[in-house]
């Protein structure tokens, strides 16, 4: 059917086009993820995107709408792939499945679908799975992580990848070369943040705590530890690619790591006892960047004013610090972007652009010019 | 030196930026590569008596009368309404409803002129000298032309630089911007009539004495510059080169940009001491006041993928807009669809034989493929895109889910008569909703109900005036009767009295017997 008005003219991005270029900016993190992890991630992914186009396509039957209309959006896939980044690599294969299961459907549909959601659906099947499985939502078993080096396997090794297999598909533990996942204590990893929080005088902590850039010096080491460093990366590249796509606006990533890094340098003290975590480990060693760039920026649930975008930025940096250092969780970014999301339409009512040729306290009109 | 440098010369004021604007593709070289064309003489021009504002025209010759070109059509129907001339030399042969170029496509009364061919010779306009003639003369002048803004607004000109003169002239702004993609008239009248305009623009100078003149012209229109620039040397006007960003050529986005400052909300550039007159409209003014002649036809761009040959023809008023696709290079059995204006801000014709009018800076006709029906509507996604794009500040998206919701209170709260319609946010949803059909929809249904509003508040105060009368009435009534009963008793008292006086003598004439 043609306009009947004007414009006649269309020049933007589908939405399924914006949502193809997130999935495409979360590349770089994913290769670097099953680099150094294996292919956890993959599995995790998989599991999560079948999960997701299946209930979509449920919920479409149920609600009698196109299957293939509202599938094409894409939508449902970066749910998908941003809940898989959050889940711990060879977690069991029903926590993928139950936590998309979870977004899809509660976080999701139940408000109406794409557009209507108030939570970011991803975030919530993370907290639900947090919440609910806080044992199998905190092991990161990563095959490079045994302690010894001898017991060390290749991620990407046929047998790493087995090793995953197995822990995802507990039942494939006999039928496919045997047990391998014995001493899984040798595979538990736990994030940095896991370390820095309940083993805080470990090797690891300490090197964070004495260099703040501790990077530098073991970049190409393939070792458990920087492979969180180049995640972070891959995630900053990738939310670079999405400013520069014009996909999502600077306001809030910048107010997010913004606020974040002000906080953690103001109450960083290095060499005291009362470690609150340096800025670097606060703004690369955990779930910040795919959060500042991938999901407080969901348009969805982020507000639409510039000024909005950036308090709302602001809150959830101050929200991820406090809760990190305060809260009984390991990370807080899936929390304070929920908290944040509950604050974004009232954001955009507080905090409107102004119009043009409306006055208001902050930016009065100009009076006459001088000619 | 070169014209860049020209163009920054001292006392340029530095550029401003408008919030949001957005990058169409410009699509005006396919009518720009070609000189201006005269269109034919229609054999038969269609001359609306409706403006858009203001007052119907009031016709003063009648079906059969002979008229000469540039003789009175029809005479200002009030303040806000301009004079009407023949285009041509011909016979009136009728005063009948005629389709009309509005998006509503509602006929109006028009009269309609059989042209002569050939058209007999009339006296050659000749320049005489503006300079000595009075304030009140030239502004009599342009009334008598029955000139209205050119731009789009169609403002009657006449009423405009009154209302200027009364309030004082800062700055005068010339809109030479032509934002919207395929739209060229401007851009090619400026490129072959720069002089002309210019002197236009003197007269205005010299009619409202402004500080300075400004014109503002994007960036991607060198020809224009260079003729303007050329034209403007001697004068003190200054050619401002703005970027290309659409709608800079929006009369409020271009008073930011050259100025710095808003107009008010819901005021007119007049009341902040600035004045903006389209090039067109300064090119019809030279033509009014140095030549004799009042607006007789005008600049159109004829494009579109439909048409062999996009051109820019000069058309004179009233030519059906089947002639000029006819000039252009129409194929037989084309599927089309006829806009009237430009791509975003344009409106659909049905009736190729709607004539042309002093607004119609551009006519085009689309094919399917050029303008692809839009993919299947989407929910809002909040991206905000349209907040990014929007020229006046707005939240496309908050007015959208309050129009949606029918808050109608919050829609007018959130500056819903701040829109432009320009069309920029529709441009760049990526969940194809006609957002600005939203607005032109809401728009139109608070003024209803504001309309209605007032008409229920007029009878209500009549009706409680009458209350009062007839109370007013009533107790002017009841209180005669207290004061013809009062009057009454006191007859009656007196007329006792008066007999007790009569009989008072002789009881005691009784008594003393």
């Amino acid at each position: 059917m043609p306009a009947i008005s004007s414009p006649f003219l269309c020049g933007a991005r589908s939405v399924a086009q914006i949502m193809q270029l997130v999935l495409l900016a979360c590349l770089p993190a994913l290769a670097f993820s099953t680099w150094f992890f294996g292919i956890g991630l993959l599995l995790n992914l998989i599991l999560a995107s079948l999960t997701a186009l299946l209930m979509e396509s449920l919920v479409c039957l149920l609600r009698a709408r196109s299957i293939t209309f509202t599938l094409s959006d894409y939508s449902v896939l970066v749910t998908a792939m941003l809940l898989s980044f959050a889940i711990p690599h060879g977690a069991p294969w029903w926590i993928p499945v139950s936590g998309t299961a979870f977004a899809v459907l509660i976080g999701k549909h139940v408000y109406g679908g794409l557009g209507y959601n108030l939570f970011n659906p991803a975030m919530v099947g993370y907290v639900a799975l947090l919440v609910s499985f806080p044992l199998e939502m905190t092991a990161w078993h990563i095959p490079s992580a045994a302690r010894t080096a001898a017991e060390q396997a290749a991620p990407l090794s046929l047998e790493g990848m087995l090793i995953t297999l197995q822990l995802s598909f507990p039942f494939l533990q006999d039928s496919i070369g045997g047990n391998m996942t014995t001493g899984a204590d040798g595979f538990a990893m736990a994030t940095p943040l896991i370390e820095y929080k309940f083993a805080a005088p470990s090797a690891i902590h300490r090197a964070w705590m004495d260099n703040t850039s501790p990077f530098l010096r073991t970049a190409f080491a393939r070792s458990a530890e920087t492979g969180w460093e180049w995640i972070n990366l891959g995630f900053f590249a990738g939310g670079l690619f999405l400013l520069w796509q014009r996909i999502i606006s600077w306001h809030i990533p910048v107010a997010v790591l913004g606020s974040l890094g002000i906080l953690s340098w103001l109450f960083y003290q290095p060499g005291s006892e009362a470690v609150y975590g340096s800025p670097y480990l606060h703004l690369f060693i955990s779930a910040t960047m795919i959060g500042a760039f991938f999901i407080a920026t969901d348009p969805v649930t982020a507000p639409a004013s510039p000024r909005a975008r950036l308090a709302y930025g602001c809150l959830i940096g101050i929200a991820i610090y406090t809760l990190r250092i305060r809260g009984n969780y390991l990370d807080s970014v899936g929390f304070a972007i929920l908290l944040g999301n509950l604050f974004a339409p009232g954001l955009d009512r507080l905090l409107p652009t102004r119009v043009y040729g409306k006055s208001s306290k902050w930016f009065p009109l100009r009076r006459r010019s001088t000619p | 030196m070169s014209p860049g440098h020209q163009s920054r010369r001292p006392g340029v004021p530095a550029l401003h930026r408008f919030n949001g604007g957005i990058h169409p593709p410009v699509n005006k070289s396919a009518a720009l590569s070609h000189a201006i064309e005269r269109c034919v003489l229609a054999p038969r021009l269609i001359l609306p008596l409706a403006h858009y504002r203001g007052e119907m025209a009031q016709a003063v010759v009648k079906a059969g009368d002979h008229v000469r070109r540039g003789q009175l059509l029809a005479k200002a129907g009030g303040k806000l309404s301009v004079n009407m001339h023949a285009p041509a030399a011909g016979q009136i042969s009728a005063i009948r409803e005629h389709s009309f170029p509005h998006a509503s496509q509602l006929p109006v009364r028009s009269i309609i002129l059989d042209t002569f061919n050939p058209q007999p010779l009339g006296p050659e306009p000749k320049a005489g000298g503006h300079q000595r003639i009075n304030q009140e003369q030239i502004l009599a002048k342009i009334e008598q032309a029955g000139i209205v803004g050119m731009g789009g607004a169609g403002f009657p000109t006449a009423a405009k630089l009154r209302r200027a003169l009364a309030n004082g002239v800062q700055t005068l702004i010339i809109n030479a911007a032509e934002c919207e993609p395929s739209i060229s008239a401007d851009e090619a009248l400026l490129g072959e009539h720069a002089e002309e305009v210019c002197q236009g623009i003197a007269i205005l100078q010299a009619l409202l004495k402004p500080d300075v003149c400004l014109i503002g012209i994007e960036d991607s229109k060198p020809g224009a510059i260079a003729a303007l620039e050329q034209a403007c040397c001697n004068r003190n006007i200054k050619v401002v080169v703005i970027p290309t960003r659409y709608p800079s050529g929006g009369e409020r986005q271009l008073i930011k940009i050259l100025t710095g400052r808003e107009v008010p909300s819901g005021r007119t550039p007049q009341d902040i001491q600035i004045l903006c007159q389209n090039v067109s409209t300064c090119h019809a003014v030279y033509q009014a006041v140095v030549l004799d002649q009042p607006l007789l036809s005008r600049i159109v761009t004829v494009t579109g993928g439909a048409l062999q040959r996009p051109r820019n023809l000069e058309v004179p008023l009233g030519t059906p807009i089947s002639l000029l696709l006819a000039h252009c290079g129409l194929p037989a059995d084309t599927h089309f669809q006829l806009v009237h204006g430009g791509p975003l801000m344009g409106f659909l014709l049905d009736d190729v034989d709607t004539p042309i009018t002093a607004i119609s800076n551009c006519i085009m006709a689309i094919t399917a493929r050029e303008h692809q029906a839009p993919a299947a509507r989407r929910a809002c996604i909040r991206c905000g895109f349209c907040a990014e794009a929007c020229p006046a500040g707005l939240l496309p998206q908050q007015l959208y889910f309050a129009i949606d919701q029918q808050r109608h209170d919050s829609v007018a709260s959130q500056g819903l008569f701040d829109c432009i319609e320009c069309g920029a946010c529709d441009y760049v949803c990526p969940s194809n909703i006609p957002l600005v059909q939203y607005y032109r929809a809401e728009k139109a249904l608070i003024q209803d109900s504001h309309r209605a509003d007032e008409q229920a508040a007029y009878w209500q105060q009549r009706f409680e005036f009458r209350q009062l009368r007839v109370k007013a009435g009533q107790q002017k009534q009841s209180q005669l009767k207290i004061q013809q009963e009062i009057r009454a008793a006191v007859a009656r008292s007196k007329a006792k009295r008066a007999q007790r006086e009569k009989s008072e003598p002789q009881q005691q004439a009784r008594r003393e017997k």
